[in-house]
């Protein structure tokens, strides 16, 4: 019997008790389509928060801190010889220390970076409005949303303003304030505004800052590679060094295998459906038997063999899964996008700007869901049609 | 000429099982039958009619002895081979039609063909042909329900030429049919064994068809006790 000739059989019986096969369709597709929400939920809160912490630039960094400040220095001649290295691009040493802002009368605590302006974009500053610091100026650049925390909605606005910072110099950002720690007080020219509306951080030149505060060691050092597959031998090196060097890709790598978990979770919990949905496949195949073990009869007598009977039970359940598979794909990624319209609309009735997309289904994964669901279908389909298969011609003749 | 033996049956035995009790249904049947003869197992309910022609269609297999088709004993064939034999070797029609109701007759008649590779188009011509030999030329989308009781067996009949095969099994025919209906099938069978030389076998416990036939087996109680031959032969 040829492939086509049992597909068009199949197809055929398939069609016979129309609101069955419609509904055991409409169950794998609901198990189908659960797995493609929840699984692609999981994709896209996985692309939103590495989207957040990277960006090409970032992917090529790496980030060099001491271990123990006192022993091993980040000072300038280590930085030299950072600088130094073969497939080193570029360095970025910065500090990080609390401060206090003050704007307009209203005062908050949150966190100054002292940096070189050029390598801003390390940190992934991206300015909404305005310009770069100029080193050794008196000049900041503001997150927004440290802007709002200090009550300026409008980014354009704040440009040219001026801001009271009180920075608390500590060995480290997480130290504690006291009124006897080192500080320096000054009042600085707000120039551009940083899109980030997630991190609330102040931005002013380092040169300025090293000078200001009498400091002679950098805490932290970004380091620029030429090449992305330049960061594990650049990382060793600096190791040998004596430093501690982490890079984006170990957060990236971390996040990835959290939300694989995540993933495999949501999978399962959707697979619960698919799981009831090949049942139901069984249950209908095992009734089209049923009601079909007499034309058995007949089509082993007049030729059939036992594995054409087999070939057109499978066939059945096959189509049953792909289509269930084709529509549950289909009112998953539709049922994805509905949300994510929602979330959007959400978003921007509450002056949130930035579109996000929270259900991601990469099209190989919708490709393997059907491939999944016609394996399911095979398997699950194998039981009736072996049992079609095994019956006795005459017997199967016998019974109406 | 002399005819060619076409089926031998030899010493076949065979019982069945209800329930507690062992019914022996044929008991030792022996007999031959030649190319192009018409032969009619006649006998009374239960006599083992359809269990020879089951036997014959390779359906079911004897308890004892050997059943030779064209020198071969199909007894010893595997299931593939058997169902190579049914699509290829023997036409069968039953007293029910059995067609599949959710296929048209034209679906119906080309299902050996389906399951023999046939193309879609090969198949489709000779069905059609075969149809319209048989009168149902305006039947082809028809489905079993929308036929009449004579038109069913007709389409089974064309089914079971369809592969032209060499031998007609063929289990009460008319038994569903009215009289008219009844004379049209039989008319046809003896048609397809004078003039397209088809060696039928069939079964009946109708004395009214007994005429159609070359030679007559009369079954009782799982033995040949008679044999009659017309006098046509």
């Amino acid at each position: 019997m040829k492939i086509i000739d049992a597909y068009r059989i199949s197809r055929a019986n398939l069609f016979r008790a129309r609101a069955r096969s419609f509904l055991t369709i409409a169950g794998v597709a609901v198990g189908v389509g659960a797995i493609i929400l929840l699984v692609s939920l999981g994709i896209g809160l996985q692309r939103l928060t590495v989207n957040q912490i990277a960006t090409l630039d970032i992917l090529t960094t790496l980030t060099v801190t001491s271990p123990d400040s006192t022993r091993v220095e980040l000072n300038s001649e280590a930085i030299k010889k950072v600088q130094e290295l073969k497939n080193v691009e570029s360095t970025s040493p910065s500090v990080k220390y609390p401060a206090q802002f003050t704007y307009n009368g209203t005062t908050t605590s949150s966190l100054i970076q002292g940096i070189q302006s050029e390598n801003l974009s390390l940190e992934q500053v991206e300015l909404e409005t305005g310009r770069n610091f100029l080193d050794g100026s008196e000049e900041l650049i503001i997150s927004k949303s440290l802007l709002k925390t200090l009550g300026e909605e409008d980014c354009g606005k704040a440009l040219d303003k001026k801001i009271n910072i009180k920075i608390f110099v500590v060995d480290d950002e997480e130290a504690d304030i006291t009124e006897s720690s080192k500080q320096v007080e000054k009042e600085f020219t707000v120039v551009g505004v940083d899109k980030s509306e997630a991190i609330g951080m102040g931005y002013i030149s380092l040169d300025w800052l090293s000078q200001e505060a009498e400091i002679d060691k950098t805490q932290t050092l970004k380091v620029k590679v030429k090449n992305r597959k330049d960061i594990d031998s650049v990382r060793q090196e600096i190791e040998g060094m004596g430093f501690e060097v982490s890079t984006i890709s170990d957060l990236i790598n971390q996040i990835d295998t959290v939300f694989l978990v995540f993933e495999v979770i949501l999978g399962l919990i959707g697979g619960i459906g698919l799981f009831v949905a090949s049942i139901g496949i069984i249950n209908t195949m095992t009734i089209a038997l049923l009601e079909r073990t007499h034309e058995v009869g007949v089509m082993r007598a007049v030729g059939a063999r036992k594995k054409d009977v087999k070939r057109l039970f499978v066939y059945e359940a096959l189509q049953i899964a792909f289509f269930g598979g084709l529509f549950g794909i289909i009112a998953g990624i539709a049922l994805g996008s509905l949300f994510d319209l929602i979330i959007n609309l959400m978003i921007k009735a509450s002056g949130g700007l930035q579109d996000m997309n929270l259900f991601i289904t990469p099209p190989l994964f919708a490709l393997g869901m059907i491939l999944f669901s016609i394996f399911i279908g095979w398997l699950v389909g194998l039981y009736p049609a072996r049992r079609a298969a095994k019956l006795s011609p005459l017997e199967a003749l016998h019974i109406e | 000429m002399a005819k060619n033996i076409v089926i031998q049956i030899k010493g076949v035995k065979k019982s069945f099982e209800m329930g507690k009790i062992v019914v022996d249904v044929l008991k030792n049947i022996n007999f031959e039958i030649y190319s192009s003869e018409f032969v009619i197992l006649f006998g009374p309910s239960g006599a083992g009619k359809t269990t020879i022609i089951d036997l014959v269609a390779g359906l079911d297999k004897p308890d004892e002895g050997e059943i030779f088709v064209r020198d071969e004993d199909i007894t010893q064939l595997d299931e593939d081979s058997l169902a190579h034999y049914r699509n290829k070797r023997i036409g069968l029609v039953f007293q029910e039609f059995n067609l599949i109701p959710n296929m048209t007759a034209l679906e119906n008649v080309v299902l050996p063909l389906v399951f023999d590779n046939f193309s879609r188009r090969l198949r489709e011509e000779k069905a059609k042909k075969i149809l319209t030999d048989l009168g149902l030329n305006e039947r082809f989308n028809h489905r079993p329900f929308e036929l009449s009781g004579g038109e069913q067996q007709r389409v089974a009949v064309a089914r079971a030429m369809i592969n032209n095969p060499w031998i007609l099994l063929v289990d009460e025919p008319t038994g569903d049919l009215d009289s008219k209906n009844a004379e049209d099938i039989m008319n046809l069978l003896s048609k397809l064994n004078k003039v397209s030389k088809r060696t039928i076998l069939m079964v009946t416990h109708n004395l009214d068809y007994l005429q159609y036939a070359d030679r007559v087996l009369m079954l009782k109680d799982g033995n040949i006790v008679n044999e009659i031959k017309n006098k046509k032969t």
